[in-house]
């Protein structure tokens, strides 16, 4: 019995080991292979997400103003001037999101109601914390009509 | 091949290894906790370099000992062995990080 159990058991040991090998193998190749694929794929998702935030927020502040005939903003647009290859893909996301967040409110509001310089100063010279690494913004140029755009200079800090 | 050639071909490896195999096994994390993988792959290899480095030269205070000798008792000849060698560890660990960046600059390329 212990002869033939014996290879049995050599065979087990060899076979989950294969198993394990192959699986961590398998695993690796397929995230060194994939993984920009899928990254592209996070960042189209938090483009999207994004993208339905501000409708959703500028549908919401439209409806208010609807009525009205006056020039109001209606788009917020914001262009990050970053040096190459220091702030990847996602962050940049990620902080238009949060610098789009913070004028959100002002859309629906009447254009000539609204101050240039302290809406630049709300972003201006700030410092911002995002996925465990921290952003200095600087506001560049700054266009108000119906869509306000904003030429953001963004510097990682180490 | 001398011992330490030998030494300085261990901590070339040890540190690229360091700087691969937890940049992939932490994306593979990435995978499963619903994160971007190359992205937590390059963050992860750029903090790690320093790590590996000292992963690879091991016993870090047998070098600051060998640094001492070598200042008080003038034996520059091991300082310098103990330079190359730190010199080496980081060059691997760095190759290990330029490594990852190849992966994301290869996914550019066959994404046009």
């Amino acid at each position: 019995m212990a002869k033939v159990k014996a290879p049995l058991i050599r065979f087990l040991i060899t076979f989950i080991a294969g198993v394990i090998t192959g699986a961590l193998i398998g695993a690796s190749l397929l995230c060194v292979f994939l993984s920009y694929k899928i990254d592209l794929f996070y960042e189209k998702i938090a483009t999207l997400e994004n993208t339905i935030r501000d409708k959703d927020a500028k549908l919401q502040n439209l409806e208010k103003a609807v009525n009205s005939k006056n020039f109001v903003l209606k788009s917020i647009e914001t262009v990050l001037i970053t040096e190459e290859n220091t702030v990847d893909e996602i962050d940049k996301i990620d902080i238009e999101q949060v610098i789009k967040e913070k004028f959100l409110s002002l859309i629906g509001n009447e254009v000539r109601n609204l101050d240039a310089d302290i809406i630049m100063m709300i972003i201006d010279n700030r410092i911002i914390r995002l996925n465990d690494k921290e952003f200095f913004l600087q506001v560049e140029k700054l266009m108000l009509s119906e869509k306000l755009k904003l030429w953001v200079k963004v510097d990682l800090i180490d | 091949m001398s011992g330490f050639a030998a030494t300085l071909i261990n901590n070339f490896l040890i540190a690229f290894g360091v700087v691969i195999g937890a940049s992939v096994f932490a994306g593979i994390g990435a995978l499963i906790t619903d994160h971007p993988p190359l992205k937590t792959m390059l963050d992860l290899a750029g903090s790690i370099k320093i790590w590996a480095m000292a992963v690879a030269l091991g016993d870090t205070f047998s070098s600051f000992a060998v640094i001492e000798k070598g200042l008080f008792q003038g034996e520059f000849r091991s300082i310098i062995k103990q330079a190359i060698s730190v010199l080496t560890a980081i060059f691997g660990a760095n190759m290990g990080y330029f490594f990852i960046k190849l992966i994301h600059r290869c996914g550019e390329l066959w994404q046009k």
